[in-house]
């Protein structure tokens, strides 16, 4: 080739070198614009914003403990009230890290007490039921409806559910010896009475060590059958006909009916969050990961709500949601946004200026709907049937049983 | 003067253009040592995106090094130098070009 060819062609490719950075950049942008997202208006105006702790304007039995357990131990004591003007009974005897409350109002506190890790129940004046030590607190428990309370411990190499009478006696207890991953996935209740456990096994499937597993034990404590998993769950929920949702990171959620037996799986578009789930009284199964998506009961797609800069500005949702009693899904977002949509997947309404404050949300079944930093006051209760919400309740129950 | 070029001038602007591609991190590393900044931490962090930039940039690499090479060798006759120079360079081109188009690719997997 001649040297001025040469040249020539140096000059372009370089050229191209240099421009194909802001041409790949502008290719995305436009691409990124292009995309399907739920921009349109909404369909009403939000409620009106209360900044703040929500003053309680119904009577509430207690009041609401928060989801993050570093507020403990900050204040060091757990606030309990049945006082509707406020939070003014403190139980100055316990650190609590984690709590429970039964449907009866009872305290399940998790927490150190005399020097002590230990399970504690309060009545909900405030005096002390019965307490257990324990070895380490590193689980929420579940409530049964029968008053058993579910507890899953770890340590290093082995993990155990125990089942605790309502006076504070042990029922059964079912042990698992492998090194585990740590806790934090709570027992989830079946409407049958079946206890729902994340647990490390022997060996499982294809797997010959370590390896991680969804347990279904009897309530009488006999384990049912064991199902792999590809690693430890963000979340286990069962809905009302006994189908168990195992929410598996990155964007897996996995259903499995009663017996063990996978009934489908679906895969988000998420690559890195945890997901949430959340299932309506009529099956509807919605997860929380990068997008909502509505689910039916094969699992199949009803329709996905996407906020209006997921692509643009990397907006997702994937904090815990919450149903109502009307079909709305209260979520959300990265971008400190709360967003209502319709049981239809439209925009119902939507707070983008939210004072500072944690994310999650959570709603009474007397449709008080919370935020760390603003409440509302909005038409409809928590849904009485599915299993609409982390909490249960926005009593925060967490009796984490499906009805 | 009278041009020359031959293979083994080829090979030398070859490999005098892969050596010339050290020089630009290189000049960075001496200015972040003589600039550092009154944090102490270095000017590092606030001329970083300029480096994380030119790192997908051997294109603006070249126009600061090949080309004034090339356009010296040339002045100089050394055609066959020329030659090597501007064939490393038209490579390391369109390579930072594939390069680009397949972390483009990636990105748009995991984003989309």
């Amino acid at each position: 080739m001649r040297l001025e060819s040469l040249f020539v062609v140096y000059l372009i490719s370089t050229a191209a070198a240099i421009g194909s950075p802001f041409a790949l950049r502008a290719v995305d942008a436009g691409w990124r614009q292009a995309m399907h997202v739920n921009s349109e208006a909404a369909l009403e105006a939000a409620p009106e914003m209360h900044p703040g702790p929500p003053q309680p304007v119904q009577q509430i039995p207690v009041c609401a403990a928060p989801l993050v357990q570093g507020d403990y131990f900050d204040s060091g004591d757990f606030v309990v009230s049945d006082d509707p003007g406020g939070c003014r009974t403190f139980l100055s005897d316990i650190k609590v890290l984690r709590s429970a409350i039964g449907e009866d109002g009872a305290l399940y506190l998790e927490g150190r007490r005399d020097g002590q890790n230990s399970l504690s129940v309060y009545s909900q004046t405030g005096e002390l039921k019965w307490t257990v030590p324990i070895d380490v607190i590193d689980n929420p428990l579940a409530l049964g409806r029968d008053g058993t309370a579910y507890l899953s411990t770890t340590l290093r190499d082995s993990n155990t559910l125990t089942a605790y009478n309502a006076d504070g006696s042990v029922r059964w207890r079912v042990t698992n010896e492998v090194e585990q991953w740590g806790g934090w996935v709570p027992p989830a209740i079946g409407p049958d009475g079946t206890v729902y456990i994340f647990s490390g096994v022997q060996s499982i499937g294809d797997c010959r060590r370590l390896c991680a597993a969804i347990l279904a034990i009897s309530p009488q404590g006999q384990e049912r059958w064991r199902v792999p998993v590809l690693r430890r769950p963000a979340d286990i929920v069962v809905d009302a006909e006994g189908r168990v949702l195992v929410v598996v990171p990155s964007g897996n959620l996995i259903a499995f009916d009663s017996q063990g037996h996978q009934l489908w799986s679906f895969v988000s578009a998420d690559k890195f969050g945890q997901g949430r789930v959340a299932v309506a009284g009529d099956g509807t199964v919605y997860f929380a990961s990068r997008f909502l998506y509505a689910l039916d009961r094969r699992g199949k797609t009803k329709w996905v709500f996407r906020p209006e800069s997921a692509y643009t500005g990397g907006e997702v949702l994937e904090d815990e949601l919450a149903l109502a009693e009307d079909g709305t899904v209260y979520a959300f977002s990265t971008h400190h946004k709360l967003f209502a949509i319709t049981g239809g997947g439209h925009k119902k309404w939507v707070v983008d200026d939210l004072p500072p404050g944690g994310s999650g949300v959570e709603l009474s079944a007397k449709g008080i709907l919370r935020t760390p930093s603003a409440w509302f006051s909005v038409s409809s209760g928590l849904a009485s049937h599915g299993w609409p919400s982390a909490n249960r309740d926005g009593r925060n129950s967490r009796s984490q049983e499906a009805r | 003067m009278k041009p020359t070029s031959s293979p083994e001038q080829v090979s030398w602007g070859v490999t005098l253009g892969i050596l010339l591609q050290a020089v630009p991190p290189l000049l960075l590393s001496m200015y972040w040592g003589l600039h550092p900044s009154p944090g102490g931490a270095g000017l590092g962090l606030a001329v970083l995106p300029l480096f994380a930039a030119g790192i997908f940039s051997i294109g603006m690499w070249q126009v600061l090094t090949i080309l004034p090479a090339a356009l010296l060798f040339l002045s100089a006759g050394k055609h066959g130098v020329v030659r090597g120079l501007l064939r490393v360079g038209t490579f390391l081109a369109l390579g930072n070009i594939a390069m680009l188009v397949w972390l483009y690719t990636i990105m748009h997997r995991v984003s989309f």
